[in-house]
């Protein structure tokens, strides 16, 4: 039985011990020192996500430049799977395009779908395609989507913004 | 009767309020008396929705439409855009959705004034309860001139509270407050300020947007002559996502599953709005709109205070009568309230529906009747309200024990 609540790396620790360590090792990095978590002053972007169940919050922020995402950042608190995807996807956002965004983000929630992504296609992903891993635990998949949920919301809002 | 600019004719524009032509109405500050148009336009809508079947397609794709079409007729009538308008029952709710909705921290303070509405107090004093938020109360008096109101508010700010909370026309003695200034005063010291506009939609030209306003929450039912149970909320356009809804519906959520995972919509303001409200009473307010505009707000307010001052001219001159409202022009509006030594107000409000037919109420501070003047009103009212005052303070010797009838539920509405 999945523990109701997942909130600290012990308990997501049951799923890493399955894990092979080089994946391990990379989650929990993200974990413990996440890239990008901070507050953006006037950020053109904010979307936050949450889970009802597990406790888990994600707000996403960004800020374009040129039609880049200049600056991102997250705020959140919950499981070691949603931060560290979230970590993860800062990096990966980073000076892509939001039309670039959305594309990661459907490539991202294809593979953890469970659809078989080509070399090509993982490669673009980067330090990603480790949460492919995930997959065999079908309750946390939501876990390291949930960045990207809110991702999503805020670029769906930014584009109906303009029309 | 479209254009009554010119020549004002009063009388057909009577002819089209049915309420006038059975009472003398003096009471449009609690709730206006509707235009012959917008009660049909309530029947109309209420007989075509439920005769062809309230959601068949056609029903629906049109009710959909109102909602938008109401959106902006209200939204264009303030200087509003139709984005920054949520769709409420009446002031208070609107009220109730910023000051629930704020992102409070324990020792956080508001700032309201006395004389103040319940509406606007007692959301105030709630906050205390439920985030630990200090209320003040600013000791405003019904004769504070404009340089008194401003030098108080003044120094309540000087605490750095996080919002304040007034009325830009008093309900209890119609004091219009300069709106423009204190909240410039606010905005200097990065304070929000949330408006009670029951008493002035309608009532004074209004355009929120050139005002610099947070947030304005206002009735369709009063000032507008709209139905009971319309109104609406002003917030401004980059404010709505620092604003939590505390009544929340599918309209409050971006996207959600079953597994937990869920998307607060922060950015629309309709996340305010819960789900099905009422087609008809929508068509009312659409329509009152309607009559205010083929009059003009500027001419309302222009009317009003010519037969506003011909009410305080003869008030005063009653033996025994203390008017509480402001003298000067800019400060005061259709409400005028006055108390008779000797007679509780309860019992002047009560005397003038038993012995002229006149509709009244009574307030609590200042302990007083309050009239409240519409441009529909006359002359000819004005002097027989009088006349029927008059004839009490002449009488109170043996009338003096007139008592008010009935309950008295005046000081919830």
């Amino acid at each position: 039985m999945e523990p109701k609540r997942v909130a600290d790396e012990n308990s997501s620790r049951n799923v890493f011990l399955e894990l092979d360590d080089i994946y391990q090792e990379l989650l929990l990095d993200h974990y413990h020192r996440p890239r990008h978590r901070k507050r953006l002053f006037d950020p053109d972007i904010q979307a936050e996500a949450h889970n009802v169940f597990c406790g888990d919050k994600v707000t996403v922020q960004l800020k374009l430049q040129d039609g880049k995402l200049s600056q991102v950042g997250f705020e959140g608190q919950g499981c070691s799977i949603s931060q560290a995807s979230a970590s993860m996807m800062m990096v990966l956002l980073k000076n892509n395009s939001l039309g670039q965004a959305i594309a990661l983000s459907k490539l991202f929630r294809d593979m953890m779908q469970g659809k078989d992504l080509t070399e090509e296609e993982l490669k673009r992903l980067g330090e990603l395609k480790v949460l492919s891993e995930i997959r065999r635990y079908p309750i946390r998949i939501k876990c390291a989507l949930l960045p990207w949920t809110a991702l999503e919301d805020g670029v769906k809002h930014k584009i109906l913004e303009k029309h | 009767m479209a254009s009554a600019k010119p020549t004002w004719d009063i009388q057909s524009l009577r002819q089209e309020i049915p309420a006038t032509q059975r009472v003398i109405y003096l009471n449009t500050g609690w709730s206006g008396p509707s235009p012959r148009t917008v009660v049909e336009a309530v029947k109309e809508r209420l007989e075509w929705e439920s005769y062809e079947g309230p959601t068949s397609r056609h029903v629906l794709e049109s009710w959909l439409q109102l909602q938008g079409q109401v959106r902006e007729a209200v939204a264009r009538f303030v200087g509003a855009s139709a984005e920054e308008i949520s769709l409420t029952q009446n002031t208070t709710e609107g009220i109730n959705i910023v000051t629930n909705g704020l992102p409070w921290r324990r020792g956080d303070e508001v700032v309201v004034c006395r004389l103040e509405h319940s509406s606007v107090v007692i959301p105030a004093y709630y906050l205390e309860r439920r985030y630990g938020v200090r209320a003040r109360v600013v000791p405003l008096q019904p004769a504070d001139g404009k340089d008194t109101i401003l030098d108080k508010l003044e120094s309540a700010l000087a605490n750095h509270p996080r919002l304040l909370i007034l009325s830009h026309v008093q309900y209890s003695t119609g004091l219009r407050l300069p709106l423009a200034e204190i909240q410039k005063m606010a905005h200097e010291r990065g304070i929000l300020v949330l408006v009670d506009g029951a008493q002035s939609v309608g009532q004074i030209p209004l355009n929120v947007d050139e005002l610099g306003c947070d947030f304005y929450a206002f009735p369709g039912h009063k000032w507008l002559l709209g139905p009971d149970g319309v109104g609406a909320l002003f917030v401004r356009r980059d404010l709505i996502p620092q604003v939590e809804p505390t009544k929340v519906s599918g309209r409050a959520v971006s996207n959600y599953d079953f597994e937990g995972t869920w998307v607060p919509n922060t950015l629309p303001i309709r996340k305010f709005e819960l789900t099905t409200t009422s087609g008809p009473l929508w068509s009312g307010l659409m329509a009152a709109i309607a009559f205010l505009d083929s009059i003009g707000i500027g001419n309302i307010e222009a009317r009003m205070a010519v037969l506003v001052s011909q009410l305080r001219r003869l008030l005063m001159a009653v033996p025994g009568v203390t008017v509480w409202s402001p003298s000067r022009v800019e400060m005061a509006s259709g409400l005028v309230s006055f108390s008779l030594e000797g007679v509780e107000p309860q019992a002047v409000t009560s005397f003038l529906w038993d012995d002229a037919r006149i509709v009244a109420r009574s307030v609590a501070l200042p302990p007083s009747t309050r009239l409240s003047v519409a441009f529909f009103n006359t002359e000819e009212e004005i002097e027989v309200a009088v006349g029927t005052i008059a004839r009490l303070a002449s009488q109170k010797g043996a009338l003096g024990a007139h008592k008010a009838k009935g309950p008295n539920f005046e000081e919830t509405l």
